[in-house]
């Protein structure tokens, strides 16, 4: 009970923003890299992998979304 | 919140009595996530709940009933550890096996999760096969090891001891309702095992319909075995819960009968020597004993008193209930 009070209270409610970005990208390319794993076991079934090259394509559209919320360093001066 | 079909009560589970399927409730922020689990578990042979919302996660598992939570770790507004402690809390959900589907591979995450009461962490992007036999693993482990009452679903013995004494531990004030069916041998000798097996799942489910309808933070039930329940609740609300609960057992019981028997309102047997026994219908007695802050040093010593008025309340004919009015021990051992 105490061990799990402590996890609990260890995690903040607001999480960092970067720290989101992060999770949400690793999200996004872990379901990229899952519907990929699919689509061998369904190449009998071509409705369920355009269903699949959506899903990726579908992530792949909001991690270059998020990815334009990365903070970039200034350009250094030429 | 995004639940995909609309959740209905728990007696209207939809593997309840025609698919024998298992339901998995899945929350994640992220719908993409969302419709991959569901996909995955549902070719697996499950059903799946979804939600999107985790402030919506313990009131989905409420209604549900799911026999396994996934959770993810970063949910927006509250995290998957919030999650499974407002689960954990609640006596209608506390036994549920939590597995954490999380993007968060660290060692320290899953260590800490681990340690923390999840049953398992597994990372994404994760192996279908793998994540669904994790999940077998761990309702399986958990249907066993938690040591659930096989008929009813409740907690088991284990479990109660150790509410029991976590409470005393606090100092907690608490009531202890100990409902038992009365005449439930005759039952059980007449009509066989089975429909005796009606009259214990009646009653459970009657313990259950009520702590519900009177909502409280502080409620647990258990089923000891045979007959015998226990309740834990407020010392304010036992007095109400034990009269809802005769009140309700009294109006389901005829209808486990045979026209006959119920039209009359008794059985009848033969004993050995030849006479005939008439035992009345099976009816509910419950023994009520409110633990005061430090008067009782063990489980047992709270459950030995509430045997005690158990037994006065069994004495008298038809369900009601006795709630212990004598001065609380000193300190029972």
């Amino acid at each position: 009970m105490e061990a799990r009070e402590k996890a609990v209270t260890t995690e903040p409610l607001q999480e960092d923003p970067s720290r989101v970005l992060v999770h949400d990208l690793r999200n996004l390319i872990a379901v990229i890299v899952q519907y990929c794993e699919l689509i061998p076991d369904e190449t009998g079934d071509p409705d369920a992998v355009k269903a699949d090259i959506q899903e990726i394509r579908t992530a792949a559209e909001r991690a270059l979304v998020l990815i334009e919320k990365i903070p970039r360093p200034a350009k250094q001066p030429s | 919140m995004t639940v995909t079909r609309d959740p209905g009560t728990a007696s209207d589970r939809p593997h309840s009595a025609f698919t024998h399927r298992d339901i998995a409730l899945v929350v994640d922020d992220d719908d993409q996530v969302l419709r991959l689990v569901k996909r995955v578990l549902e070719r697996a042979g499950f059903e799946c709940v979804t939600v999107s919302d985790g402030r919506r996660a313990h009131e989905a598992a409420v209604k549900w009933r799911p026999d396994i939570i996934l959770l993810d770790l970063m949910l927006g507004e509250t995290t998957g550890d919030q999650i499974m402690a407002e689960l954990r809390e609640d006596f209608r959900t506390r036994l549920i096996p939590v597995v954490f589907l999380t993007v968060r591979d660290s060692l320290k995450d899953k260590v800490e999760h681990l340690l923390s009461g999840a049953d398992d962490y597994v990372t994404k992007p994760f192996i279908p096969e793998e994540l669904v036999a994790r999940l077998r693993a761990v309702m399986t482990r958990s249907t066993t090891t938690r040591g659930l009452n096989p008929l009813t679903g409740m907690s088991g013995n284990a479990d109660i001891l150790r509410e029991i004494s976590r409470r005393l531990a606090n100092n907690q004030r608490f009531a202890v309702l100990y409902p038992d069916i009365d005449a439930f041998k005759s039952y059980n000798d007449h009509y066989g095992f089975l429909r005796g097996d009606d009259v214990i799942k009646t009653l459970a489910t009657i313990i259950l319909e009520v702590l519900e309808a009177n909502h409280s933070g502080h409620h647990f039930a258990g089923h000891v075995g045979g007959d015998d329940f226990v309740i834990l609740t407020e010392p304010s609300m036992a007095e109400n819960i034990a009269e809802e609960i005769t009140k309700r057992f009294d109006q389901a019981i005829p209808a486990l009968y045979d026209p006959l028997d119920r039209e009359r309102g008794w059985i009848e047997s033969e004993e050995r020597s030849g006479n005939i026994l008439r035992t009345p219908l099976v009816s509910v007695s419950i023994g009520i004993v409110i633990a005061e802050a430090g008067s009782y040093g063990s489980p047992a010593a709270v459950a030995a008193r509430a045997s005690e008025v158990k037994g006065v309340a069994k004495r008298m004919p038809g369900s009601k209930w006795v709630l212990d009015r004598r001065r609380p021990p000193e300190r029972f051992s």
